[in-house]
């Protein structure tokens, strides 16, 4: 079983009710795979209710990254959330678990 | 010595008159109208740029000190100063802007929080901060003091980079909009680290006015059940807690249950705990009230679990401080209608 944190590590944070979750992939192997794998739409599903708006996706490809911006994933954001999360910190942490099938690797 | 004072951003005291001017102060989130939470309040503060920092060096300044100006502005002000760049020189802005980014978060470049491989990062506890040496042409290497802890390498500042970004082709800021799309780093030595590939276009002609009002309380209570069976007993607990608020005739806009150490970060994401054999469970419980007494009635009717509630429980405490709550009105201004000046004391 191929995680995406075997293939990348990343970073979360806020602004208002949006969290970005940017991943680093850690060779140039491994960023094809989550650039196939990690569609906009795999990843909302993967947040489930955890993020109520829309993902966006961005490529940075010099630094081998791609950047998921979460919108209404915050329960309300920083300042209002309920959760103990409340910045989105650990956002990234989620997403290093997800695991990919054998036809993305 | 000469301390700047750079004001301009707070535009509360002057909202009627920016409103006459036709400035809807919409909320960019929601749509909403500004009229709805209009007598709640609490600050209208302008993310500023970097004109009026780089005019109280030009006038000679020691210290600065500013309202609300953007971090990158903190960044930007010294180097346009410096080097003399022009207010639209936007690759030379857009370039020293991701450098800017890079080191805005202190050790969160250097090995602060770093994903990649946190248990062979050296020296956390003296993490050296980063530094960003800018070149005339805004192109810039990351370096940290020498003999701190931590590490300045393509993984470090790379995390940096993606953090708290959205488009990365607009980074937008109220001095330029920086591309980082193109981004490249690349390590030139130890702890050295070039950025390479940014650019920058034409700034936007509207600036980010940040206004907050007051949104009600959060009421809280935590409390720990043990085995045997302790998430069914969490449960029972929580359930408890539930129908006593309802006696209490309990209002409230929103409510929350995690399992702190289970699922308190991803919630809905990893079912409730239900081993029987679990050590313990630990619950919180938590509400949006509009009103205080509304959000104090959760730790109120939370302290009956002591005496009267399922056994195995402890950890309830002392009554909490309420958490007021401020939410964030995040809205756009036309950047001519804001105006920094700059004040002079010599002490």
């Amino acid at each position: 079983m191929v995680r995406v944190a075997d293939l990348a590590h990343g970073r979360s944070g806020d602004k208002g009710d949006v969290c970005n979750v940017g991943l680093v992939a850690y060779d140039d192997a491994g960023y094809a795979i989550l650039r196939r794998a990690l569609t906009a739409e795999r990843v909302k599903a993967h947040f489930g209710d955890l993020v109520k708006g829309t993902v966006d996706r961005y490529e940075m490809p010099g630094i081998r990254a791609l950047n998921f911006v979460l919108a209404g994933a915050l329960d309300g954001g920083g300042t209002m959330s309920l959760r103990s999360d409340h910045l989105g910190k650990v956002m990234y942490a989620w997403l290093l678990r997800m695991e990919l099938d054998g036809a993305d690797a | 010595m000469r301390i700047a004072v750079v004001t301009g951003d707070d535009i509360r005291s002057d909202i009627d008159r920016l409103m006459g001017l036709g400035v809807p102060f919409t909320n960019l989130d929601t749509g909403a109208e500004l009229s709805t939470v209009r007598d709640r309040l609490t600050h209208a503060c302008v993310y500023t740029g970097a004109e009026g920092i780089v005019e109280a060096l030009g006038r000679g300044a020691d210290i600065v000190v500013c309202g609300r100006v953007t971090d990158i502005a903190l960044y930007l002000g010294p180097l346009i100063h410096e080097f003399g760049w022009a207010p639209d020189d936007w690759e030379r802005l857009g370039r020293a802007t991701a450098a800017a980014h890079a080191v805005e978060c202190g050790g969160q470049a250097t090995g602060g929080l770093y994903a990649g491989g946190w248990q062979d990062m050296p020296g956390l506890e003296t993490l050296g901060y980063p530094i960003a040496e800018v070149a005339e042409d805004g192109s810039a290497v990351v370096t940290k003091t020498p003999g701190s802890g931590g590490r300045v390498d393509v993984g470090t500042v790379s995390e940096q980079m993606v953090y708290e970004i959205h488009d990365p082709a607009n980074y937008l800021t109220a001095d330029v909009t920086a591309d980082f799309s193109g981004l490249t780093l690349t390590q030139e030595g130890p702890d050295r680290v070039r950025i390479g590939g940014v650019t920058g276009r034409p700034r936007p002609a509207t600036l980010k006015v940040n206004m907050g009002y007051r949104a009600g309380f959060v009421g809280a209570a935590v409390f720990t059940y043990t085995w045997p069976d302790a998430s069914a007993k969490a449960r029972r607990g929580l359930s408890f807690l539930r129908s006593r608020l309802a006696r209490a005739g309990f209002v409230h806009e929103d409510d929350l249950v995690e399992y702190i150490g289970h699922n308190s970060m991803w919630g809905s994401r990893i079912p409730p705990p239900d081993d029987p054999e679990l050590p313990e469970v630990v619950v919180r419980y938590a509400a949006r009230c509009r009103d205080a007494a509304e959000a104090r009635k959760v730790f109120t009717e939370s302290v009956p679990l002591y005496n009267n509630g399922p056994a195995g429980v402890a950890g309830v405490g002392t009554r909490p401080p309420l958490k007021e709550l401020f939410a964030i009105w995040p809205c756009l201004i036309p950047r001519q209608l804001v105006t920094q000046s700059v004040r002079l004391l010599e002490v």
